[in-house]
């Protein structure tokens, strides 16, 4: 007993784990929390290419002198409303446009970031994540935008929930239902810039879709799937961490792998949908 | 209640246009407060069009809409939508009291101590519409009728003046389409408005109290044992009239 209490507060004694496990747990709980939405409004796709498509705004935002989230947030918008025009101006699906930006827009990201030297963030950084290095300032900057993305969740939630649901329906009661879609795709590109510290660009995807997917088959309803899908992410952090310390594979790599564990327990555990 | 406003719905030479195709023209209709209309005519006629052009979702590019004196979309509130099962997204996962629960969104956020009376308005509108037993399953485990069932409640608990249900006899059984109109007529007795999109051309006269039959135009308007003369039906579905055909074709 002793001794697993030794090993759970062993890796404490050094601060870079501490802010990592800060911001970790920060960054599983805001994505699962909003992976609800992307779970039930279909956008994993989305969240996917968004998390590849910042990758310049956030290149270049570094480079002037600017916060990574305003670069983020600016591409972010400017792909969601490029995704919808070029899908109406070309007759193509949504899935087609989406894949042409999010690859075209991640290998501008990598020419830009391979072209300038000097920047303090290297590529693989960028696409693993690098949570043993976050600094202080770091922490408070993630803490502020989980703060920021959740309160925008709960100020909404209502109307969010009524747009997910009937879209229609709701446009009719007179909710923005076209704001609250760009307003979703933004919180989206905000969460994926403080997950690329912790996850990476590659697998914020599954902190953002696997948490929330395992809550929906315990709980089946929506606040309770938040709530349980914001403590697995939240757990599969703390643990993905742990794991990572003591056997030292990449921290990203080893929390997605738990929230992937946890979810085919789940699965397992579920009879099944008919 | 303030029900005296004789019609609830004035349009006046609507025209709706999407690109180069009219969808809808020449649309001219009163609908006066506390009636049951039939909106029928077959896929493709315009129905949903005539909704959200009543709901004002889209502009129309002729003509005018009223609703109780006032231009569409300047009364949202007062308007309530069921849309078709199509649109909604069944796999989010709602009870059917939180759905209900939804009517009260825009009305929950204005008052303090809103919440218990919000709630009580909600199991009342449960109880109304016979869905206070089943009110805590998910809506996408209900039934074709029941899920009807619950989107009423919910304009009930948004106190909408004017409901708007489209299709929505479709993939409802025989017997929960009568609960439904059965649960609309008393509506309708309090003063409501409400209009029904279907091209099911089942008993229309014993459910409606006005027709407005629509293909691109208006072919039939009034009380549904005079609208409907086998011209309309010609019109509406094609040579095969009364054939109660899934898809009638557009002229």
């Amino acid at each position: 007993m002793i001794e697993v209490w030794e090993n759970i507060s062993e890796p404490l004694q050094y601060s870079f784990m501490v802010r990592a496990l800060i911001v970790s747990v920060l960054v599983g709980v805001t994505c699962a929390v909003l992976g609800s939405y992307v779970v039930m409004r279909g956008l994993a796709f989305m969240g996917d290419a968004l998390a590849h498509a910042v990758l310049p705004g956030v290149v270049i935002a570094l480079l002037i002198g600017f916060s990574p989230f305003a670069g983020a947030a600016a591409v972010g918008i400017a792909v969601a409303i490029a995704i919808g025009y070029l899908t109406r101006r070309t007759g193509l699906s949504e899935d087609t446009t989406i894949g042409i930006l999010f690859a075209g827009l991640f290998a501008l990201g990598i020419t830009i970031l391979s072209a300038s030297d000097g920047l303090s963030v290297n590529l693989e950084d960028l696409l693993l994540g690098q949570v043993l290095g976050v600094s202080t300032t770091d922490v408070y900057v993630t803490l502020g935008m989980a703060v920021l993305v959740l309160g925008i969740l709960t100020f909404f939630h209502k109307e969010l929930v009524f747009t997910s649901f009937d879209p229609v329906g709701a446009e009719v009661i007179g909710i923005p239902t076209k704001f609250l879609s760009y307003l979703l795709l933004v919180l989206l590109a905000l969460v994926i810039v403080i997950a690329l510290q912790a996850v990476g660009l590659i697998l914020v995807m599954a902190m953002l879709v696997t948490p929330a997917a395992t809550a929906f088959l315990l709980v089946r309803r929506f606040m309770p799937m938040m709530v349980v899908g914001g403590v697995l992410g939240g757990v599969s952090a703390i643990v993905g961490l742990y794991l990572s310390f003591y056997f030292n594979i990449p921290s990203g790599a080893a929390m997605v792998l738990v929230a992937t564990g946890l979810f085919i327990s789940a699965t397992a555990l579920r009879r099944r949908v008919v | 209640m303030t029900n005296t406003i004789e019609n609830a719905l004035i349009m006046t030479d609507v025209m709706v246009q999407f690109g180069e195709t009219v969808v809808l023209e020449n649309v001219t209709a009163s609908l006066a407060a506390g009636t049951l209309v039939g909106v029928v005519g077959p896929n493709g006629a315009g129905k949903s069009t005539l909704f959200n052009a009543i709901a004002g979702l889209i502009p129309l590019q002729e003509g005018e809409i009223l609703v109780h004196g006032l231009p569409a979309g300047k009364v949202r509130g007062r308007l309530a939508y069921v849309p078709q099962k199509e649109d909604i997204n069944w796999r989010f996962p709602l009870t059917a009291r939180e759905v209900v629960l939804l009517g009260r969104v825009h009305k929950s956020r204005r008052l303090k101590n809103s919440n218990s009376n919000n709630r009580n308005l909600v199991d009342e509108c449960l109880h109304r519409v016979g869905m206070w037993e089943l009110r805590n399953n998910l809506v996408s485990d209900l039934s074709g009728g029941q899920r009807q069932r619950v989107f009423v409640a919910r304009a009930l608990a948004q106190e909408a003046d004017i409901l708007m249900l489209d299709e929505a006899f479709s993939g409802v059984d025989f017997a929960s389409q009568e609960a439904l109109v059965g649960a609309l007529r008393e509506l309708r007795d309090e003063g409501k408005t409400i209009l029904l999109a279907t091209h099911d051309l089942t008993r229309l006269s014993e459910r409606f109290d006005t027709v407005l039959c629509i293909n691109r135009h208006i072919c039939a308007f009034g009380p549904p044992d005079t609208a409907f003369t086998p011209e309309v039906l010609e019109e509406l579905y094609g040579a095969h009239g009364v054939s109660f055909a899934e898809g009638g074709h557009i002229h």
